[in-house]
């Protein structure tokens, strides 16, 4: 099936470039800091205590928000260039004429960046929770139901990232992924700030600025699984809102839906578009 | 045999391409018949690619028709026989030559178990067998065109589309590839060589068109394209009377006491009229071809185009 084909070949060539070996590398790194940093909390509060849970639960959002950072970095960066470069190199030229549709090589290679950062991902958080696990005994409430949320966001900028390359250099839609998902990171904070304060005109109009590129809307969903239980009883800051770093609840159904539906509506962007270029 | 395999290997008729206000292809109409080779010859920038890119599928046509093996243009039933080496060939140079020749073969929907076979025939076809471990991103130029006529041709297409196919190659590359697009004619491939080496073109080809910006400026068999065949003759001594008159047959021009021109004369009575003339008496110093090369044909045509456009 010439889709697998494609997306193994993306997947092998994130191991021949070395970019495995490369994120591995640091990943290991990055664990062990953390897993000693872990040890040295452990210590000092005791293992079952009420303190290191409570610290622990902090520094593992703070976490999971740069290394999902880190994910949507990858993701834009991955997405752009499986296509683009193929595209503006001239690789494309011996594969296209093969008997394949477009659809296929561009679901190929969705497949295949979504692949990497996802396997990645999980393999990185996997281990994480694990270590956690070991030197703290603290396990984040819902960690499945967040990592749901990272691979969702992972789709999301492979998915704009990839389209933009139809058309853009694959740098140029790499940044402006990276910038669109920067931009809904603020205009989720601004939508927050906007609620506490009362100004329901901003808040409206961020809120609907957010559905533009969902990022935010997904990352608060990763939050839910990792917040601790008792955090939410207590309503966070107890005014009823939560800070970038909580929230009262899981994302709304409708939400999750406008999510599956922006997919699908950016990737048939990109395959109309794909169809329709000269190579 | 069904309608489409009947049909000829590629057919265009009116075939344009527009991009933005520049008009690269104008009116592509041509027919390649099967199991020719077909040279398709142009100046840099004249539209050969452009029409290349249009056959398969890559690039859209403004406007036109055109079929290849009896499917519209860009038909995946078609492109399943079709090999193609772009003219800007690049491959994954991470890969080595058999992954990449095992990964268009998987694109092809060739069995795994008929792979190492096809991909170990079209390495010693193309020149490349004992390199089998090396990554692509360590060949040169040379052996990367090489390796892009392999892909072409894996799984023995029906139709060879070739692209400038040895711009990268040295002599002896370019004999190998000379050898190889006669062997697909020979095993009943159509080969449409798109190439402005003339000489290239001279060598192999049944039948081609001539590209000029954007339109065919003429095409046929090379007889046709180049003209009518004429002979010169020079004898060693100023020839006897019946010498003389065996030329006038033929529309003989005098060049000089010695030398003739035979304006009308088939290749094939060379011998007979040779024969004829030493048993007259005369002395034949040299028996030579005047019909114009390709390359003074090219640029006479090409020449009129620019002097057209002038006029205009």
């Amino acid at each position: 099936m010439p889709t697998l084909l494609i997306a193994r070949l993306v997947i092998l060539e994130a191991v021949r470039r070395r970019l495995a070996l490369a994120a591995a590398g640091l990943t290991l790194a990055g664990i062990g800091l953390t897993g000693w940093a872990f040890v040295k909390l452990a210590e000092q509060f005791g293992r079952s205590s009420l303190q290191l849970a409570g610290a622990v639960s902090g520094i593992v959002i703070l976490m999971a928000f740069m290394f999902v950072t880190v994910l949507a970095l990858g993701a834009a960066l991955i997405g752009a260039t499986a296509l683009g470069t193929e595209l503006e190199n001239g690789t494309l030229l011996s594969i296209i004429p093969r008997p394949l549709y477009r659809i296929e090589l561009l679901a190929g290679k969705w497949l295949g960046a979504f692949g990497v950062v996802a396997i990645y991902g999980t393999c990185a958080i996997g281990l994480e929770a694990v270590i956690v696990r070991i030197t703290t005994g603290y396990v984040a409430p819902q960690p499945l139901f967040s990592l749901a949320f990272f691979l969702a966001i992972v789709a999301l900028v492979v998915t704009c990232a990839m389209t933009l390359s139809v058309r853009l250099a694959p740098l140029t839609a790499a940044i402006v992924t990276v910038v669109f998902y920067g931009a809904a990171w603020i205009d989720g904070i601004a939508h927050l700030i906007s609620s506490s304060l009362g100004n329901d005109g901003v808040a409206q109009g961020t809120l609907a600025a957010g559905l533009l590129f969902p990022s935010d809307g997904l990352w608060r969903g990763a939050l839910f699984g990792l917040e601790p239980v008792a955090m939410r009883a207590a309503g966070v800051n107890g005014a009823g809102s939560a800070g970038p770093f909580a929230v009262l609840g899981p994302p709304p159904e409708a939400f999750l839906a406008w999510c599956v539906v922006w997919v699908l509506l950016v990737a048939w962007a990109g395959v109309a578009s794909f169809r329709t270029r000269d190579v | 045999m069904n309608e489409a395999e009947r049909r000829p290997a590629i057919e265009t008729r009116d075939v344009a391409k527009k991009y933005g206000t520049v008009l690269a292809l104008r009116d592509l109409s041509l027919t390649v018949e099967r199991g020719e080779i077909f040279g398709f010859l142009g100046p840099n920038g004249a539209g050969k690619t452009t029409s290349v890119k249009i056959l398969l599928g890559l690039t859209h046509a403004t406007s036109g028709y055109g079929a290849i093996l009896g499917q519209p243009l860009g038909a995946i039933e078609a492109r399943r026989r079709i090999g193609y080496l772009p003219e800007l060939f690049r491959y994954q140079d991470w890969l080595t030559a058999p992954e990449v020749l095992a990964f268009h073969a998987g694109l092809l929907g060739m069995p795994g178990r008929l792979q190492k076979g096809e991909i170990a025939r079209v390495l010693e076809v193309v020149g490349l067998a004992g390199r089998e471990r090396a990554k692509v991103g360590t060949f040169s130029k040379g052996m990367q065109q090489r390796l892009g006529l392999g892909v072409a041709l894996i799984g023995d297409p029906e139709l060879l589309i070739l692209d400038e196919p040895t711009s990268a190659l040295d002599p002896v590359g370019r004999a190998d590839v000379r050898a190889i697009v006669c062997a697909a004619r020979d095993r009943g491939a159509t080969v449409f060589l798109n190439s402005h080496l003339l000489s290239e073109v001279e060598a192999v080809c049944d039948r081609l068109a001539i590209l000029d910006k954007g339109r065919i400026v003429a095409s046929g068999t090379m007889a046709e394209i180049l003209g009518a065949f004429e002979v010169r003759i020079t004898f060693a001594q100023v020839p006897v009377d019946g010498a003389l008159d065996a030329l006038v047959r033929y529309a003989a021009e005098a060049e000089g006491p010695r030398t003739f021109v035979l304006r009308s004369i088939a290749e094939a009575d060379v011998p007979d009229l040779v024969a004829r003339l030493v048993r007259c008496g005369a002395r034949v110093a040299a028996v030579e071809p005047v019909r114009g090369s390709l390359e003074e044909r090219f640029l006479n045509l090409i020449g009129a185009g620019d002097a057209d456009a002038a006029d205009r």
